[in-house]
């Protein structure tokens, strides 16, 4: 089972995200805890890193930093979900080695078909 | 000869052949017998046999003489055969011969062969040839003789004629034919024939004799002729008779005559003329002298060396080193003419003029030189005299220039003395000069006189020496010989080597102002008119000397004159410059009154402003006692100052006392005399510049207009002063609106240099008020190398405005500190009224407040559209969630809820959003109405009641009773429940909040307290912020658009907004404002 960090400050966004992954058949890892968001990633080692863009005390794309500059868990693919617009914060992600740039509002549907892109073959289903 | 040639060679040919044949035959027919006889002996014969021999022997012997005769005519054949080929070259030679002579000349053999024919071949070819040239020249011979124009006659050894030559006869008239046999003695006349045998006889050993002689012509008488008698002898020696050649002389003898008679005729002509006229061969020596010449020296001279003969010297002319006229004749072959002075011991000199001409030889050389000579002693003397009164003439001339030419005589007297001396030869001289009381001489200036001879004579009294005397007698003295001259006695002159003296009075217009004198150190014959002229000379120098000292009094006057205008131009300059050079006119305005009236000699002087009847007010003036300002004369008082004013020209009033009608200042009683100049720009009357003075006084022309240049010195100062005040008001107005403009404003002149700047322009470029003016503002703006980019646009932008191009541009400028100000330039020409370019007025607007308020613009946008996507997510994603309906009734129903909260706070947000726009674009007006501070917050209690009681909040408020004040209760209720909002959204359930309104003197203070979170204290300065939500995890709640619009509303009612906050104690937000009116 592919495990999967959730980072984001909106309860209701992370609920969401929670719900729709792991009625996928996905272990979900959610946190509201920016500052921790690093210490949780290295601690779980998961298949991939879903970060809100806009937290506050550090932003998510230091955190993809931080988990890029890190030997241990830079091959972790990162999605960053983002209120963020503009063709610059994107160009700003994938410097960061952003693997997907998701813009708020989502459908979640379309996140999940990511995801399992990014993990490759069909999670069962519950 | 040719013809018997051949039959000889037969003759010799048969005779060979019967020579040859005949005994061969013989001898061949008895060997034959022989034998037969030796063979019968031997062998007897028969009969037969012996005839049959026999018989042989006939044939044989007629064989023989068959064969031989064969033979004979064979050979024959065969010699004339080569004889014909022998004898051609003697048949050419024999033909040639022939042809030869004939007459023929000159003819070749063609025949070249080396044999002995070929030899006398060529030996006739050379004989030919040589024939033919001695033929050729006895031809020309005979053709000379014949042709030639002296008549030849060829004789025997007795005279009998063998042949004449055309000549003869044609010279004579003779028949040529008929003259051979005569003898030639026959055609002379007797006399010359008798001559002519005698010589003949005499010259007989002679081979060439010549002898004159008349020959009897056919028909004109005896003609004379030369004859040249030439005996011929051949080369043995034998002689072969005699040649006579003649000359016809009839044409010689007549040109003989006709000389004769020419010589003749022209030593007539040379006798007759009364110049002397001599002809000199190359040698020099004298060929003919005519009759004057004779009678001159009294002897014929001719035949003698023409230097011999004419100065008795020895040796030639051009030896004794004069000029020789036959030689200078002989050496260029052309005419000389030339005037000799010969000197003789017994009377005065002679002069001579000659004229000597060549005469030619048949070659065109001149071999005899004719020489006339002409007496022009008197001539001479009388061009001496003319040149000596044209130097004369000349000398005084050049006197009367230097002298006329020369206001200061002392530099003149060296160069008139030496012109005097030139033209008397005198070796000295100089000028003595009467003092003005007229007692004593003064030596001005002596030439050629020892130092101490000069010290000794450099003051004579009257009456003392040599000029001493000529001073007092009045007239010229001149000596010859100072050692022998009476006068000259006792004078000092005469001890120092001086011998001729002359003095001269020199006089002035009316009295006598001294000597000129020169001397000569040889004694010295002065002519006639030598006196005259030295007097003449005197007069100039008179003259001259009036004229220098007039000319120096003049100079005097005129340099008093010039200092005195120089003076006042000095004065007029510096009141001028004081009046220009001041801004404060009023504080120079009496300086320069003082200066007048000391310049004009006046003793009181004072400027008065009006306008003539309008009355007079004191501007400015030289006693103190008179205030400026002050009125001197009310309206309608008639002045002195009004009617200069009236006239428009200057009052001069000598004396005061005549007039009538005028008022005069009270303290102007004890003035006599006044000067009144009145002061106008332009048509515009000003007032009038007075000068006062305390006795009569008419003041010149000059003078009064050295007044009216200062008057209008002054008018012009007064109204610039006035124009500079308005101006300057102007300017004062011009420079507050540019200070108060917010936009930089930058005015350079065309070069760039800085006129002004305002102080928002000094604000952005960063320098004091006042201090970039003057410098160049490109370089002003360079400070290192930091505006590189934005120099060379502000030069590009200069450039363009200074062509009359509008020019902009956008630009950022790196201040001292370092900080970027963007700015916006735009340049344009500043002009004159008159079109000319001032400089380039820049207005330089700092784009920093619009830069960011583009950015806030930007901002907000972006964080609008980021906290709209928010809520959006959770309304998106949930609602695709709950369509896709695997989910739970109870979460589906919990999805709804956030669903429908999320919409409510974005609908929250949009209309927040929407408040503040409102209320910052301005739109927003406040509905103003007496406040009921007690309703408002129990409308706040409704609306945020069920929120409150969700988060268990204990609300509590409270309002200070009896405020009056004025508000929109509307805003300032929707300000409360933001600030309510605030404190249960940043908050933990059971939060107490209190909200109390206060009046304190004129203001309101509302007061909203709680026990919430707190806010950082770093985040303090940011609430506010639009979409400014604390940096808190739990503080994201809100739309952060609460604290914004309650600001907006309370700066809308004049009031401020204060927070004091600590985490985790509370939060309190006070609003103070004023109370307001309606």
């Amino acid at each position: 089972m592919h495990k999967i960090v959730v980072i984001d400050d909106e309860p209701f966004i992370l609920m969401m995200v929670e719900d729709k992954l792991m009625r996928a058949g996905l272990e979900v890892v959610a946190s509201r805890e920016s500052v921790k968001a690093y210490e949780t990633v290295k601690g779980e080692m998961p298949d991939l890193v879903i970060l809100d863009w806009m937290m506050p005390e550090i932003s998510g794309i230091d955190v993809c930093r931080q988990i890029k500059g890190d030997p241990d868990t830079a091959h972790i693919p990162v999605f960053m979900l983002t209120a963020k617009g503009q063709d610059e914060d994107e160009k700003i992600g994938i410097k960061a080695g952003v693997a997907k740039y998701i813009t708020k509002p989502f459908s979640p549907k379309m996140l999940l078909d990511e995801v399992l892109l990014v993990l490759g073959g069909e999670p069962e289903k519950q | 000869m040719l013809k018997s040639l051949p039959y000889k060679t037969i003759s010799i040919l048969l005779i060979f052949a019967l020579a040859l044949i005949i005994p061969l035959a013989a001898t061949v027919a008895l060997d034959v017998s022989d034998i037969f006889s030796a063979m019968d002996d031997a062998s007897p014969m028969n009969t037969a046999q012996k005839i049959a021999y026999g018989n042989q022997k006939e044939i044989l012997f007629d064989d023989m003489i068959i064969v031989s005769m064969y033979v004979f005519v064979f050979a024959l054949i065969v010699v004339l055969y080569i004889a014909r080929k022998a004898l051609k070259p003697f048949k050419m030679m024999h033909d040639s011969m022939r042809l030869m002579a004939d007459g023929a000349g000159n003819i070749r053999l063609d025949y070249a062969s080396t044999d002995e024919i070929g030899e006398a071949a060529r030996s006739f070819n050379e004989i030919s040839r040589k024939l033919d040239t001695m033929r050729k020249a006895l031809w020309r011979q005979t053709l000379i003789s014949e042709r030639s124009s002296l008549p030849l006659v060829e004789m025997d050894d007795d005279l009998t004629i063998r042949a004449v030559n055309a000549a003869f006869p044609r010279a004579f008239g003779y028949i040529q034919d008929e003259l051979v046999g005569y003898r030639l003695v026959e055609f002379f006349s007797g006399d010359s024939a008798k001559q002519f045998r005698r010589r003949l006889v005499e010259g007989e050993s002679g081979e060439v004799m010549a002898l004159r002689a008349n020959v009897l012509t056919k028909e004109d008488g005896p003609a004379p002729v030369s004859v040249d008698v030439i005996r011929i002898v051949d080369e043995e020696g034998t002689s072969g008779g005699l040649a006579a050649y003649m000359r016809d002389l009839r044409s010689v003898s007549i040109l003989e005559e006709a000389l004769k008679l020419e010589r003749e005729n022209s030593e007539a002509i040379m006798d007759s003329t009364e110049d002397m006229v001599l002809i000199v061969d190359r040698d020099f020596s004298v060929v003919s002298a005519n009759l004057a010449m004779r009678v001159k020296y009294g002897r014929d001279i001719k035949g003698e060396p023409c230097h011999e003969a004419m100065y008795g010297r020895k040796e030639r002319c051009f030896m004794a080193g004069e000029t020789c006229t036959a030689r200078e004749v002989f050496e260029t072959g052309k005419p000389f003419r030339h005037v000799i002075e010969k000197e003789d011991p017994e009377g005065p000199t002679v002069f001579l003029d000659v004229l000597a001409y060549p005469l030619m030889d048949s070659a065109g050389e001149p071999n005899h030189v004719v020489m006339s000579m002409r007496d022009v002693t008197e001539r001479v003397s009388f061009e001496d005299e003319v040149d000596r009164k044209n130097k004369e003439l000349a000398a005084l001339n050049e006197i009367s220039g230097l002298l006329s030419r020369s206001l200061r005589t002392e530099g003149v007297y060296p160069q008139v003395i030496d012109r005097v001396c030139e033209l008397f030869t005198m070796d000295g001289g100089g000028i003595f000069l009467l003092d003005d009381m007229g007692r004593n001489l003064r030596c001005d200036y002596s030439k050629g006189l020892s130092q101490e001879f000069q010290k000794s004579i450099r003051t004579l009294g009257v009456g003392q020496d040599i000029p001493g005397k000529v001073v007092s007698s009045g007239s010229a003295l001149v000596i010859q010989d100072v050692t022998k001259d009476p006068l000259a006695e006792d004078s000092a002159f005469r001890h120092t080597g001086i011998r001729s003296f002359a003095c001269v009075p020199v006089r002035g217009k009316e009295k006598l102002i001294g000597v000129f004198f020169v001397f000569g150190l040889v004694a010295h014959h002065f002519r006639d008119g030598d006196e005259g002229i030295m007097e003449s000379i005197s007069e100039m120098m008179g003259i001259s000397v009036e004229n220098t000292r007039l000319y120096e009094r003049m100079k005097a006057i005129y340099e008093q004159d010039r200092q005195r205008r120089s003076e006042e131009r000095k004065g007029l300059l510096e009141l001028s410059s004081t009046i220009a050079s001041s801004s404060d006119l009023d504080a120079v305005l009496g300086s320069v009154m003082e200066h007048v009236r000391r310049l004009c000699w006046a003793d009181f002087a004072w400027l008065a402003l009006g306008e003539g009847k309008g009355g007079f007010v004191l501007r400015a003036c030289t006693d103190k006692s008179f205030e400026p300002g002050a009125e001197i004369y009310a309206p309608g008082t008639q002045s002195l100052e009004g009617q200069c004013i009236e006239r428009r020209e200057p009052l001069v009033v000598p004396a005061m006392g005549a007039l009538r009608n005028i008022t005069l200042e009270d303290r102007l009683a004890g003035y006599v005399a006044a000067t009144c100049i009145p002061l106008y720009v332009g048509d515009r009357s000003l007032g009038a510049l007075s000068l006062y003075y305390m006795t009569e006084v008419n003041p010149s022309e000059d003078e009064v207009h050295f007044l009216q240049t200062v008057g209008s010195v002054i008018g012009v100062a007064l109204e610039r002063s006035r124009l500079f005040e308005s101006a300057a008001i102007q300017r004062g107005m011009a420079e507050t609106v540019l200070e108060s403009i917010g936009d930089g404003v930058l005015a350079v002149d065309p070069e760039g240099v800085v006129i002004s700047m305002n102080g928002a322009a000094c604000d952005i470029f960063g320098f004091r008020h006042g201090q970039a003016v003057g410098l160049s503002a490109s370089e002003a703006i360079l400070r290192g190398n930091d505006n590189f980019e934005f120099a060379s646009m502000f030069n590009e932008a200069l450039e363009k405005s200074v062509n009359g191009e509008p020019a902009a541009f956008d630009s950022a400028f790196v201040r001292k500190d370092g900080s970027r100000v963007p700015v916006a330039f735009a340049g344009s020409p500043a002009s004159t009224s008159g079109g000319g370019l001032v400089g380039v007025v820049f207005v330089v607007r700092d784009l920093r407040t619009r830069l960011e308020i583009d950015k806030m613009k930007t901002d907000f946008v972006r964080r609008v559209s980021h906290e709209f996507r928010t809520p959006l997510t959770a309304i998106v994603g949930m609602t695709e969630m709950v369509l896709e309906g695997d989910l739970e009734p109870e979460r589906s129903s919990e999805y709804l809820e956030t669903v429908l909260s999320e919409s409510r706070r974005l609908a929250g947000m949009i209309s927040d959003v929407l408040d503040i726009a409102r209320i910052e674009s301005g739109r927003a007006e406040l509905i103003k109405t007496e406040l009921d501070f007690d309703k408002i917050l129990d409308t706040v209690r409704l609306r945020t009641e069920s929120q409150a009681s969700e988060h268990e909040a204990k609300v509590e408020m409270s309002v200070e009773s009896a405020i009056k004040a004025v508000g929109d209760a509307e805003k300032l209720r929707q300000m409360i429940g933001h600030l309510v909002q605030n404190s249960l959204t940043y908050s933990d359930k059971g939060v107490n909040i209190s909200v109390s309104v206060r009046g304190i003197a004129q203001e309101i203070s509302i007061t909203v307290k709680d026990d919430g979170w707190g806010i950082e204290p770093d985040d303090i300065g940011s609430v506010g912020e639009r979409f400014f939500r604390g940096t808190t995890p739990h503080t994201r709640k809100g739309t952060g658009l609460g604290v914004a619009i309650s600001r907006q509303i309370a700066h809308m009612h004049g009031g401020v907004v204060e927070i004091e906050s600590e985490i985790g104690k509370g939060t309190s937000v006070k609003v103070r404002m004023p109370i307001g009116r309606v």
